[in-house]
């Protein structure tokens, strides 16, 4: 069934079944209340007259990894992902934040991410965090480990793409030196 | 009330008041038209046939502040701070222009949950940068998915440390300070 623009009722007009069933039965049926399934899910019209529920996603990982890779990877250590799968119409918004630093003084650690799947597109600078390491070695006064991390995040969203079940990973890499982050955390939300 | 899977109307059946009341003034409760009540809200879904009404809240600080502490407090001016009703999380904005006095020192802003969540400000949920030119202002924006949440009235406050202890004046600065809560 679909919507169907509320009719206009008029006097002396027999009401029929089939009239309930169109204006009534199937237009609720049509509405957001109806779709509900899921807590924290999100209502997004997907064309003219029609909704689809879309459920946000989230992973955070706390523990520290690093890498010397210079491509987008996994990390050495501390684990893959964060990981998120969900259901997306021809758009989507993610969210990355990260505390991330490099040991090597002016080069760059970046969180970017993969995503396969319906649509799907590779890790790229384009679309990552990252900072780049502005000092190094031992100094006066003072100071803080040259080694603390920064906290930031990217807020991107991509569309044209094509509806159905996806897979978001984060991907790590150093333009050279060391690149460590932890608490890394991917967030999805479709649209 | 609640909702009712709508019902298949047959030719010559009796309409009754009842079948009215259950079927379309009950279930058009339902509905996120009947529940909006406050501008600039959205829906969110809350269970099998359930949604309900989430608002988004702001609040904005400009004047700069500092401090001497190496651990999470209020600023001269506290805040931002916003109120909002929630399920069980939330997605929280803090953007602010950082300053520190001196060079290779980071400055950090958290936010603490109150009301009915108990959540302390840590650097996990910080925006933090560390200052690279003495003097010169950074403006960062990060961004937290809060989960675990308790249901309800959650009031969220912005908190602040530098990255080490500066006896007898402030060496950590904040202004325009931002926070956006957006309730799932």
């Amino acid at each position: 069934m679909a919507w169907t623009a509320p009719a206009t009722y008029t006097a002396a007009t027999a009401l029929t079944a089939a009239t309930m069933n169109q204006q009534v039965r199937d237009n609720f049926l049509e509405m957001e209340v109806a779709d509900a399934t899921k807590i924290g899910s999100l209502f997004i019209s997907t064309g003219a007259n029609a909704l689809g529920e879309r459920v946000p996603g989230s992973q955070a990982i706390t523990s520290h990894g690093s890498t010397t890779s210079t491509v987008y990877t996994d990390l050495t250590t501390g684990g893959v992902g964060p990981t998120v799968s969900v259901t997306i119409g021809t758009a989507m918004i993610v969210i990355l934040t990260c505390q991330l630093y490099n040991t090597t003084s002016s080069t760059w650690a970046r969180m970017s991410y993969t995503m396969t799947g319906s649509s799907s597109f590779t890790a790229a600078d384009a679309r990552s965090i990252g900072v780049q390491k502005k000092r190094e070695g031992a100094l006066s006064g003072t100071v803080e480990s040259v080694d603390t991390f920064e906290q930031g995040s990217l807020v991107t969203m991509h569309t044209g793409l094509t509806a159905g079940d996806v897979t978001v990973v984060a991907k790590y890499n150093a333009s050279s030196g060391s690149a460590h982050f932890q608490v890394r955390r991917l967030m999805v939300i479709p649209l | 009330m609640a909702w009712t899977v709508p019902k298949t109307w047959v030719a010559s059946a009796a309409l009754t008041a009842a079948e009215l009341n259950t079927y379309i003034r009950d279930n058009f409760l339902e509905t996120a038209t009947s529940k909006a009540t406050v501008a600039k809200s959205y829906f969110i879904g809350n269970g099998p046939n359930q949604v309900v009404q989430r608002t988004p809240q702001w609040d904005f600080v400009s004047a700069q502040e500092g401090t001497s502490l190496n651990y999470y407090s209020n600023l001269a001016t506290e805040g931002p701070q916003v109120t909002v009703t929630t399920g069980t999380t939330a997605i929280v904005f803090l953007s602010a222009q950082c300053k520190e006095n001196s060079l290779n020192i980071s400055t950090r802003m958290s936010v603490e949950v109150g009301g009915a969540s108990q959540i302390e400000a840590t650097d996990n949920y910080a925006l933090c940068v560390m200052n690279d030119n003495t003097g010169s202002d950074q403006y960062w924006t990060t961004v937290v998915p809060f989960g675990g949440l308790t249901p309800g009235s959650n009031i969220f406050t912005a908190k602040y440390r530098g990255g080490v202890e500066t006896p007898g004046s402030a060496g950590a600065f904040w202004q325009v300070r931002h926070m956006i809560v957006m309730p799932f």
